[in-house]
């Protein structure tokens, strides 16, 4: 019990470690403890599955704790670099490392319980402890993305924790395993329980129509924290609709999620072509990503394995490019694309990684998103036809060219420059997620080994 | 039962088209600690008849979360920042808030009678959806930071009236919801309230960086 709990342990030994009003104390063991959560995760992912209490892990979970300690990690270690340049910042550091392990230990929860009432607490507790981390450079703009979050997600999951109530209405529990074993459920209140959780997690997830709070808060949110926004904590979200989904087959559920899914495809590709701030280019992007994602949840069988890689090599190179967007926010100072300009010899290692992420978080081949829409695109076919394919294809294209274009010309568009890099450690963990994004088409077989037996 | 549901409910209901056209911040938090010791009666009701000791246990949370603690928290903020005790910019006028927040409980009515009432069977439970509605709409048609939370906690206690009357075992889940209230969406939500209301508010509309 304890082993499968390391994770848990470790984020919340650094937190309270972080109490320690000691800067350097807080950023030392919150770069220790994220590498121990990395290695727990990894020693989990190869372990056998395990159900003891509330707690729950299957071959999904494994997937969502890898990628969650990753990015924990990266984030931690790139915080420190960035956190200096913030002046005038809403928390000290030790708080801001507080806050980071607690929203951590949050998503963490979240992947590894089996009640979606507690998957549900996990994820409520995730905006409560990400707030002030979205709200730390302490400007107008970024306490207002943080009011408009905690408002519009905190609302979405008032609405998920009333679907909570009819689906314990209609089944007697809320422990998943028990209800998707469960025959003679009330087919009506159950199904509107899960359309209710949909749209609640929807929310917290960036799905149209409540997407709204996203693109502000991945816009005025330091870039460590955007990296695990829109990485892991989108995902975790979507999560808690697979998790949700999996109780009971409805086709009504699967095609409300496939049309939320499909409008947010279209919201975020239509509106990332008209975009001035490069953050927020790329939290639309992330948006199109978890709608190309939830079509696949939707599409059930191998689709979810496409969906399933869409998120974790999303997670990857999103997470890079929110890292070296922070590199030119702090040595450009600008925040617009139109004032960005020649990153190619003003930061040319930054210029590159951005180049090569931009590319994978949009889907381009060898990375691994290419292949996961791939599969999600065949079984879009299968189930819809050609013409939804062609529609699905028409939107993901939109939102690579204009997502790659506006980034290209970031680093192509000429102006008389000097480099002014500064060749940091730090910059390796972009260039490090860009690798795992490629990297994760070599887990494909061993996530539908881990995936087998939790795809119904 | 049933009567009594009808009876509380709509004295919630009553209470929050009153909170609608309050202008004074104040009073909206003492109708919402008024309303919140209704609550808490009736789920003592229910405890009380139905034997459950989980009821019980949440009744008297919610008298001392959403009765006591956080309308004195929130009180306490206001006595520190006096400017702050009216809404000065509702996005609503009081008359149209009225009228909209008695729809939204008439909208919350009809859509129990035709989603649920089949299954449950229970007539005054629209009552509660009513409610769930009312609570959005004080958040959609009021700009102040404290009358946007308790049109959240007003939501909030539509569920749990509603999931402890019609399901008495899903209390750890609704109980969790209270506490997380607590630590998070009142204290934190207050903190960035405060903050929020400190720039000029017309200033962030023309905030170009939160468009698009």
């Amino acid at each position: 019990m304890i082993f499968y709990t390391l994770p848990l342990i470790f984020t919340l030994v650094a937190a309270t470690v972080s109490l320690i009003k000691i800067d350097k104390l807080s950023q030392y063991s919150s770069v220790l403890f994220s590498i121990l959560t990395l290695v727990s995760s990894i020693a989990i992912a190869f372990s056998q599955n395990f159900s003891h209490y509330f707690i729950y892990i299957d071959g999904a979970s494994k997937i969502m704790l890898f990628t969650i300690s990753i990015i924990y990690m990266g984030t931690t270690i790139y915080s420190i670099s960035y956190i200096k340049h913030i002046h005038n910042p809403l928390l000290k550091q030790n708080f801001y490392f507080l806050w980071l392990n607690l929203f951590t230990f949050s998503m963490l929860f979240s992947v590894m319980v089996k009640n979606l009432g507690l998957i549900w607490v996990g994820i409520e507790a995730t905006t409560i402890t990400s707030a002030l981390l979205v709200a730390i450079e302490n400007s107008k703009e970024s306490i207002e993305a943080t009011w408009r979050y905690i408002i519009i997600v905190s609302v979405g999951l008032v609405v998920s924790l009333f679907g909570n109530v009819f689906i314990f209405g209609a089944g007697g529990t809320l422990d998943f395993v028990k209800l998707a074993s469960m025959h003679g459920v009330n087919d009506k209140i159950i199904t509107l329980g899960i359309l209710m959780a949909v749209v609640g997690y929807g929310t917290k997830a960036g799905i149209f129509p409540m997407h709204s709070w996203l693109p502000d808060v991945h816009g005025k949110a330091p870039s460590p924290i955007s990296a695990i926004f829109s990485g892991v904590l989108l995902p975790v979200a979507l999560f808690g609709i697979f998790r949700t989904t999996e109780v009971y087959s409805s086709h009504i559920v699967k095609e409300f999620m496939f049309i939320l899914g499909f409008l947010t495809l279209v919201t975020a590709a239509t509106l990332s072509t008209v975009q001035k701030y490069y953050k927020r280019l790329y939290a639309y992007s992330s948006m199109e990503n978890m709608g190309i994602a939830l079509i696949g949840i939707s599409l059930g069988r191998y689709a979810i394995l496409g969906s399933v890689i869409v998120i974790v090599a999303h997670a990857f190179a999103k997470s890079a490019v929110f890292y070296l967007s922070g590199n030119i926010l702090i040595r450009t100072k600008k925040t617009r694309i139109d004032e960005v300009k020649n990153l190619f010899n003003h930061m040319p290692f930054t210029a590159y990684s951005l180049f090569f992420a931009s590319l994978a978080a949009t889907g381009a081949p060898p990375f691994a998103t290419f292949a996961g829409e791939i599969l999600i695109m065949s079984k879009l076919y299968e189930v819809y036809g050609i013409i939804s394919v062609v529609v699905f294809a028409l939107f993901a294209s939109l939102a690579f060219i204009s997502v790659n274009y506006y980034t290209g010309k970031m680093i192509f568009s000429k102006e008389e420059a000097e480099s002014n890099e500064r060749h940091m450690l730090v910059n390796l963990i972009p260039a490090m997620h860009i690798i795992l994004a490629f990297l994760t088409i070599f887990l494909i077989p061993k996530f539908n080994l881990l995936l087998a037996g939790v795809i119904r | 039962m049933d009567k009594m549901l009808l009876l509380f409910g709509s004295i919630e209901v009553l209470l929050v088209i009153f909170m609608q056209w309050q202008v004074y911040i104040k009073k909206t938090i003492i109708t919402f600690s008024i309303s919140s010791f209704f609550m808490a009666s009736f789920l003592l009701y229910i405890g009380m008849n139905t034997k459950e000791p989980v009821v019980i246990y949440v009744a008297l949370l919610t008298l001392l979360v959403r009765v006591i603690f956080i309308p004195y928290f929130m009180i306490k903020k206001l006595k520190k920042e006096k400017w702050r005790a009216r809404e000065t910019q509702p996005t609503f006028g009081i008359a149209s808030s009225i009228i909209f927040s008695i729809l939204s409980a008439v909208v919350g009515y009809f859509v129990y009678y035709v989603s649920l009432y089949d299954d449950l069977q229970i007539r005054s439970g629209a009552v509660l959806l009513s409610l769930m509605f009312q609570g959005v709409f004080l958040m959609i048609s009021k700009r102040n930071a404290f009358t946007q939370l308790v049109g959240y906690m007003i939501m909030e206690n539509s569920i749990l009236i509603f999931g402890t009357y019609f399901y008495p075992g899903l209390s750890l889940t609704i109980e969790a919801g209270v506490v997380l209230d607590l630590i998070g969406v009142v204290m934190i939500s207050s903190l960035i309230g405060r903050l929020r209301e400190n720039f000029v508010p017309d200033s962030l509309e023309n905030s170009e960086e939160l468009k698009g």
